[in-house]
């Protein structure tokens, strides 16, 4: 079996995130990048399935050259290949935009299963399993925390509200990975000096027959306007319960008034 | 007449005594080289040869003066008294040997009256000596200590020993009964023996004499044989192993280069092989006698790591695996060694348990009691080092400290941009070096570490001495966000990669802004600063933070003024005492508080025992018997003090937890916090009341 992993390189999620002087996107200095939280879950089942069963697993992603240091990660865990479509002198684009790019480039790589986290943690607006999936004309599921493999097929367990739903799917097929599924390896000293002489195949959208300019500016479906930081944590304000009558009339005086809750 | 002056069925004694001597002496030399081969093959190197002056005074203070034995009185006691038997009978041995094969003989050059001093001086030793074994033998059976462990080789070699005495003194006994001529008044004891025979008929003299003399020989013949098979080859290999001891400070971990060891395959210890000649060679010196375990946490507390039991554990697995192990060094692979090798019962997870090698704290109490210089901590994080790093396989709970630290530059996993976030409450600016346009006249750089940094009591006692630090007036500065993990966890886990990527990144940091002095609070830092990064390029001067203040107050520039009367316990902190010896400055300041009354704990200074964190054990789940921090706590709340002291911040979590799990009534300060209260500026101080 043929295992293609889907890769976000993204702030690590204890990035104190600041906004970038165009007020529409992150000021990178200092931000620590890391694969996804998610992805690592993917990944992590593509390798446990691949030592059980054989086949290959190769990690994709779609980034500027940054991202290979993510990728050689991949590597270092035990990935096979890593193909990374590069970003730079792109342009801004969104979520349909990049799916269009994995999808094609997944559409060379005969894959039996191809893998993703169930959410970035960066741009990626949750959607891109569905995306890639409805773009490769493959089944997708989504939230997937157990996995059992068949003849030709795969058994999925996925969470959803308050329970479990177990289906199955034909492959090949678009598997979105949850925490629960497994816990993702730490790459061994071993694997990692075999990731450094490892070569990561880079290519350009044209490359894959995708217009860049179809994708980009104008033509994005969606376009970032304004970033903006969450409003600061208010100091905790403390009413006096010296008088619980009065207390309470405070209380719900500023709960209707200045919270404008009520 | 000498016994080998007689024929044996027609042999000649001189012919039959050279035979049996010869004999055992080649056994012996067999067995020895086998055993200097199976130290030898394999293994990373290691050079013990520096610095011969201080490991001369070593043997002669620890071999010959035996200053730990006497840590125990009694087992020091007798231990001299059979030490000394040895070395002076083995003069006595090479005069019987002598006399076997030249009967008549004795040895020569010596001046007058010195072989009659000898003699009063053996007979007095053969006394003392069966003394020895007497007392020994006692604290065996009737008084035994919890480190010791029932042993058939330990009884053996005792009775051995008691019988070379009786054998000898009966020999001179019956010699001088049959020859009174040859008593002699030097030997007053041997004399006394031959008054108790000299009833007995020449015949049965005669043979008591030939029989115990060579019994006698026969018996010192085969225990030097026995030696080097049994756990009382440190008769011969403790001195050496004193002399080869490590002297590097006992903190500082084997650098190594990580992606060579890679390359080559050899990273760390994965096979009893791998270990190196000297920590082979702490195998064959091991002589079980427990005193490592009297103040270890992990066998105190049911875990089933306890230094000795890994040793005898490790030597086991290097006795069995050593004929085949021999036959591939040798290159005999052709009679199937290589397959008998691989088909030998692995190391890890066959001899030695893996959650023995994850419960060690590195707290070094094994070390500094270990009479004959044996590490053990070098040998277990080896072992981590290939789960690590070869294996990757290892508790998960350290994944999580490892992403921390190489992400965020903190095992806690929190934003790297908030490090310097502690300083916010200070009603005083604290300067960081890279915001700071003269950095001529900043004299220490306050290393602030991650728990300093980040846990919550950690940036109290930051502030506590940032505070200090002000009021004294000493330029100081911070690293602030430039300021990564020192790597003490990582490298202690097994991370070497991680451990020597922070170290890198640290000292060029610091050797940029020209770093010279280092105050810190944490003892991690301090050890890993002070004694691992001159291997990075990076030698500085670190002091602790108690250090630095306690000078302070010493010289007068800082004055504690306010009163807190408490009465208060010291924790030793195992970073700071037992690996970098600082034991007063910390009660040095506790005792500069007006009102502070500080009472010792039963365990303390280098007998303290281990909060249970070091060794990276702080970010690892404490599943199998009592836990380490309660048991120390629970000798605390019996101390009866109002508070302990602690100068560590992960003593302080894990002695905090402890009082909270166990809802203690002893309150755990930071040493630090105790001075900056009572300083005269604190808020209730003096200054703040005027």
């Amino acid at each position: 079996m043929n295992h293609v992993v889907c890769i976000a390189y993204v702030p690590d999620t204890e990035t104190k995130v600041k906004i970038g002087g165009d007020g529409k996107s992150i000021d990178e200095t200092d931000v620590k990048w890391i694969v996804s939280p998610y992805d690592e879950y993917a990944l992590e089942e593509a390798l446990k399935t691949r030592e059980a069963k054989g086949g290959t697993v190769t990690v994709l992603t779609f980034g500027p050259a940054r991202a290979d240091v993510g990728l050689r990660e991949c590597l270092a865990r035990g990935a096979d290949e890593a193909v990374r479509i590069a970003s730079d002198g792109l342009g801004e684009t969104d979520s349909l935009g990049v799916a269009q790019l994995l999808a094609a480039a997944l559409k060379g790589m005969k894959a039996d299963a191809i893998w993703m986290g169930s959410k970035g943690v960066g741009t990626d607006a949750g959607v891109m399993v569905s995306m890639v999936a409805e773009l490769l004309d493959l089944p997708n599921v989504n939230l997937v925390t157990k996995v059992e493999w068949k003849d030709g097929a795969v058994t999925l367990w996925r969470e959803v509200e308050g329970g479990r739903e177990v289906v199955e799917s034909p492959l090949p097929c678009v598997i979105g990975a949850h925490k629960g599924l497994n816990e993702p390896r730490y790459a061994s000293l071993k694997g990692i000096m075999a990731a450094k002489k490892k070569v990561i195949a880079v290519k350009k959208p044209a490359d894959l027959g995708v217009d860049p300019a179809g994708i980009t500016g104008e033509k994005a479906a969606v376009r970032w306007t304004k970033l903006e930081l969450p409003p600061a944590r208010q100091a905790c304000k403390l009413i006096p319960a010296d008088d619980p009558q009065k207390a309470a009339e405070e209380l719900l005086r500023l709960l209707r008034d200045e919270a404008k809750v009520l | 007449m000498t016994p080998t002056e007689a024929t044996y069925l027609g042999v000649p004694g001189t012919l039959l005594f050279a035979l049996v001597l010869f004999g055992f002496l080649a056994a012996f030399a067999y067995t020895a080289s086998r055993r200097w081969q199976l130290m030898t093959v394999g293994g990373f190197p290691e050079s013990r040869w520096d610095r011969v002056g201080e490991r001369i005074r070593g043997v002669v203070e620890f071999g010959l003066l035996q200053r730990k034995m006497f840590r125990d009185p009694y087992a020091g006691l007798y231990h001299i008294l059979i030490f000394s038997g040895f070395v002076v009978l083995s003069i006595r041995t090479t005069t019987l040997f002598l006399e076997g094969l030249f009967p008549g003989a004795a040895l020569p050059f010596l001046p007058g009256g010195a072989w009659e001093a000898y003699l009063l001086l053996k007979d007095v030793v053969l006394v003392t000596t069966t003394a020895g074994v007497v007392l020994a033998l006692g604290r065996r059976h009737l008084f035994r200590k919890d480190r010791l462990d029932a042993s058939f080789d330990a009884d053996l070699i005792l009775v051995l020993i008691a019988f070379l005495m009786v054998t000898d003194l009966v020999a001179g006994g019956a010699s001088h009964a049959l020859s009174p001529a040859r008593a002699s008044v030097w030997e007053p004891v041997t004399a006394a023996v031959g008054t108790l025979l000299s009833g007995s008929s020449t015949g049965t003299l005669t043979a008591l004499y030939h029989a115990c003399w060579w019994a006698h020989l026969v018996a010192i013949l085969s225990f030097l044989n026995y030696l080097p098979t049994a756990k009382h080859f440190h008769v011969i290999t403790a001195l050496p192993n004193l002399f080869l001891r490590k002297l590097d400070p006992p903190g500082k971990m084997r650098t190594f280069d990580v992606e060579k060891a890679a390359e080559d395959g050899k990273i760390g210890v994965g096979k009893i092989q791998d270990f190196s000649w000297k920590q082979k060679l702490d195998m064959f010196t091991c002589t079980e006698c427990g005193r490592c375990r009297e103040i270890c946490p992990t066998h105190l507390t049911g875990k089933p790591l306890s230094p000795k039991g890994f040793m005898v554990d490790a030597r086991k697995a290097l006795y069995t695996a050593a004929p085949a192990l021999l036959d591939v060094a040798s290159g005999r692979g052709d009679l199937g060694a290589e397959e008998r090798l691989a088909a030998q019962r692995p190391l890890i997870g066959g001899w030695v348990d893996v959650e023995t090698i994850w419960a060690c704290t590195t707290c070094r109490y094994c070390e500094s009691a270990c009479p004959v210089g044996i590490t053990y901590t070098d040998k277990l994080t080896d072992l981590r080092r290939f789960l690590v790093l070869d294996q990757s396989e290892f508790p998960k709970e350290a994944q999580t400290a490892f992403n921390g630290m190489e992400r965020q530059g903190n095992p806690w996993n929190l934003s790297a941009s908030d490090r310097d976030a502690w300083t916010a409450e200070l009603p005083f600016e604290v300067p960081v070096m890279g915001a700071l346009e003269n950095r001529d006249d900043v004299e220490y750089l306050f290393w602030v570490g991650c728990a300093g940094s980040y846990e919550d009591k950690g940036k109290k006692v930051s502030r506590a001495l940032a505070t200090l630090m002000h009021e004294a007036g000493v330029k100081y500065a911070i690293l602030g966000a430039e300021e990564t993990c020192n790597g003490d966890s990582a490298r202690r886990l097994g991370n070497e990669l991680l451990f020597q990527m922070l170290a890198q990144q640290n000292v060029e940091t610091m050797n940029g802004y020209g770093v010279r002095k280092i105050v810190t609070n944490c003892p991690h830092c301090l050890n890993t600063l002070k004694n691992e990064y001159p291997d990075f390029g990076g030698t500085f001067q670190v002091v602790h933070g108690t250090e630095l203040v306690a000078d302070l107050v010493a010289k007068g520039k800082l004055k504690l003024t306010g009163r807190i009367d408490k009465t208060v316990s010291f924790h030793d902190p195992c970073y700071l005492g037992r690996h970098n010896d600082v034991y007063d400055a910390p009660r040095e300041l506790l005792s500069a508080i007006p009102g502070v009354s500080l009472k010792e704990l039963p365990r303390t200074r280098d007998k303290a025992m281990c909060c249970g964190a070091g060794g990276g054990r702080m970010w690892l789940d404490e599943k199998i018997g009592a836990r380490i921090n309660q048991a120390r706590y629970a000798e605390i709340e019996a101390n009866g003090t109002d508070a302990v002291g602690v100068s560590c911040p992960f003593c302080m979590v894990m002695l905090g937890n402890a009082a909270t799990e166990m809802s203690g009534k002893t309150e755990t300060f930071d040493v630090l916090e105790l001075a900056a209260q009572a300083l005269p500026t604190h808020p209730g101080g003096e200054a703040a009341a005027s």
